[in-house]
């Protein structure tokens, strides 16, 4: 079995499994201009948050800790950067640049206030910038060198019993081989509590997922919303799940059983292998954009009854192992483990099968996300504009 | 048999159920691969698609295992075979 993929070394020492322009505007007025930008330039990718100025405090540093993390992803080459803001945007520049990426920033300000002056300069930046990309050529690295994260999103009885636990040996086999690996989706957590407590590499890691969870819940409760009450729901039970206990396993085993070395805020950097997990809202776009911008390269995303949706920079193989989804969705899933649950293949077969798979991923082979363009990134927002 | 899709699968060789993946009538007899061993087990009631039965006699009180973990406690024995949802099991950290 083949243990190496081939991605572009950056200079700041991590491997892109992409080579994009990343066309980044960090203010709402120069959104359209990125867009249009991004029009002329299809091979680069575009994105825009409508949130530039007046986002203060912790929300402001979380706007920060997303905007550069995606600039800084590793499967980005170089950055066309735009705003609005003049100060802010020239410290962006500098920590971008500060990672070896080729990065141009382009003003409002210093274009006469011109949208379509700023357009006809954008084109020609980025154009140079495509055209230095394009003499890139990608090199071998080891499996360690692999950052995967784990996402569902709509799941069915398929994903427990399959799906989720595969995507979890693949979790396993990463981290063992000295890669990272990331799940997020904190209210998942919730009566799996035990579980990930005895995954806790320290004390203060399991108070750091229990806090985690707890601040979550409370933010549930203060909304009106009663989680313990009625979990497992009547629907939930129909379909034979049972216990609290039950569902969530179901849901977080697609983190495996590595020892979990540390909670990270939305959006975080890791600082190191292993296994990780990430406090972050629950539903799709934001938690997919969180695991993106801390920088993992691709993303294993299961589902039971098919979701189309994906990250933007990081290709993100959709995974089912519903035999009818699989038929049905022939453009949407990557990647089919319906045999898991029909007796053909093991779990081990299957482990290989999907690393495989992610290897080829990992050195150009596309996502039907990307070729559909199903891909977007979203800033999280946690308070009032100014 | 090794081309017949699987009627169940148990998905550690630790569980104490096994999961429908079919509905599955009372009084069937099945061979299920557990690990690296086969069980025969007799179905004492019918089971929905993707609901759990015992695969080894169990006492009242017992934890059950599904792919390795706790997923809760037994209210009363039950029997190799028998159905085992909201009626006999239950969960652990709620009520």
């Amino acid at each position: 079995m083949i243990q190496e993929f081939l991605g572009f070394r950056r200079p700041d020492g991590s491997v892109g499994v992409r080579n994009d322009l990343l066309i980044l505007s960090t203010t709402g007025l120069t959104g359209p201009v990125a867009r249009r930008i991004g029009k002329a330039l299809p091979e680069a990718k575009v994105i825009t948050t409508p949130y530039g100025s007046g986002v203060v405090g912790d929300d402001g540093a979380l706007r920060d800790r997303m905007l550069l993390g995606f600039a800084c992803h590793p499967n980005v080459g170089a950055v066309l950067l735009l705003s609005g803001k003049q100060p802010e945007a020239e410290e962006y520049r500098d920590q971008i640049a500060a990672t070896g990426r080729p990065v141009e920033l382009l003003l409002l300000d210093l274009n006469n206030q011109d949208s379509l002056r700023l357009t006809d300069t954008g084109i020609r930046a980025g154009a140079r910038l495509l055209r230095q990309l394009s003499r890139e050529s990608r090199s071998p690295a080891p499996i360690s060198e692999l950052f995967l994260a784990a996402e569902c999103g709509r799941s069915d009885p398929s994903s427990g019993l399959a799906a989720n636990p595969l995507v979890g040996h693949v979790a396993d086999r990463v981290v063992a081989l000295g890669g990272r690996f990331v799940a997020g989706e904190t209210m998942e957590w919730f009566g799996a509590e035990h579980f990930l407590n005895r995954r806790a590499a320290s004390p203060e890691i399991a108070e750091a997922i229990r806090n985690a969870l707890a601040r979550r819940m409370d933010h549930a409760k203060s909304a009106g919303i009663d989680l313990i009450g009625n979990n497992p729901g009547p629907t939930n039970i129909a379909g034979g799940l049972t216990t609290l206990e039950e569902k969530s396993l179901g849901a977080i085993h697609k983190s495996g059983s590595s020892p979990i070395v540390g909670v990270l805020a939305h959006g975080q950097r890791p600082s190191g292998p292993g296994c990780w997990l990430m406090d972050q809202p629950f539903y799709a776009p934001e938690s997919l954009s969180g695991l993106s911008a801390a920088g993992a390269q691709i993303v294993l995303f299961t589902t039971g009854p098919g979701n189309s949706y994906c990250s933007l920079l990081a290709p993100t193989i959709k995974i089912s192992a519903n035999v009818e989804t699989c038929a049905n969705l022939p453009e949407q899933i990557d990647f089919d483990a319906s045999g898991i649950l029909l007796g053909m293949v093991s779990k081990e077969e299957a482990t290989d099968r999907l690393i495989t798979h992610i290897l080829e991923t990992a050195s150009g082979a596309s996502t039907f996300g990307e070729i559909l363009l199903e891909g977007e990134e979203v800033v999280t927002r946690i308070g009032a504009s100014l | 048999m090794e081309n017949i899709p699987q009627k169940v699968i148990v998905q550690d060789w630790s569980d104490s159920i096994g999961v429908a993946l079919v509905p599955i009538w009372a009084g069937e007899v099945l061979n299920i691969k557990i690990g690296t061993e086969t069980r025969t087990v007799r179905i004492q009631n019918d089971i929905p698609r993707y609901h759990k039965f015992a695969v080894i006699d169990l006492p009242g009180g017992a934890e059950v295992l599904k792919n390795g973990e706790v997923i809760g406690r037994l209210l009363r024995e039950t029997k190799i075979g028998e159905h085992v949802h909201t009626h006999n099991l239950t969960g652990l950290t709620m009520k």
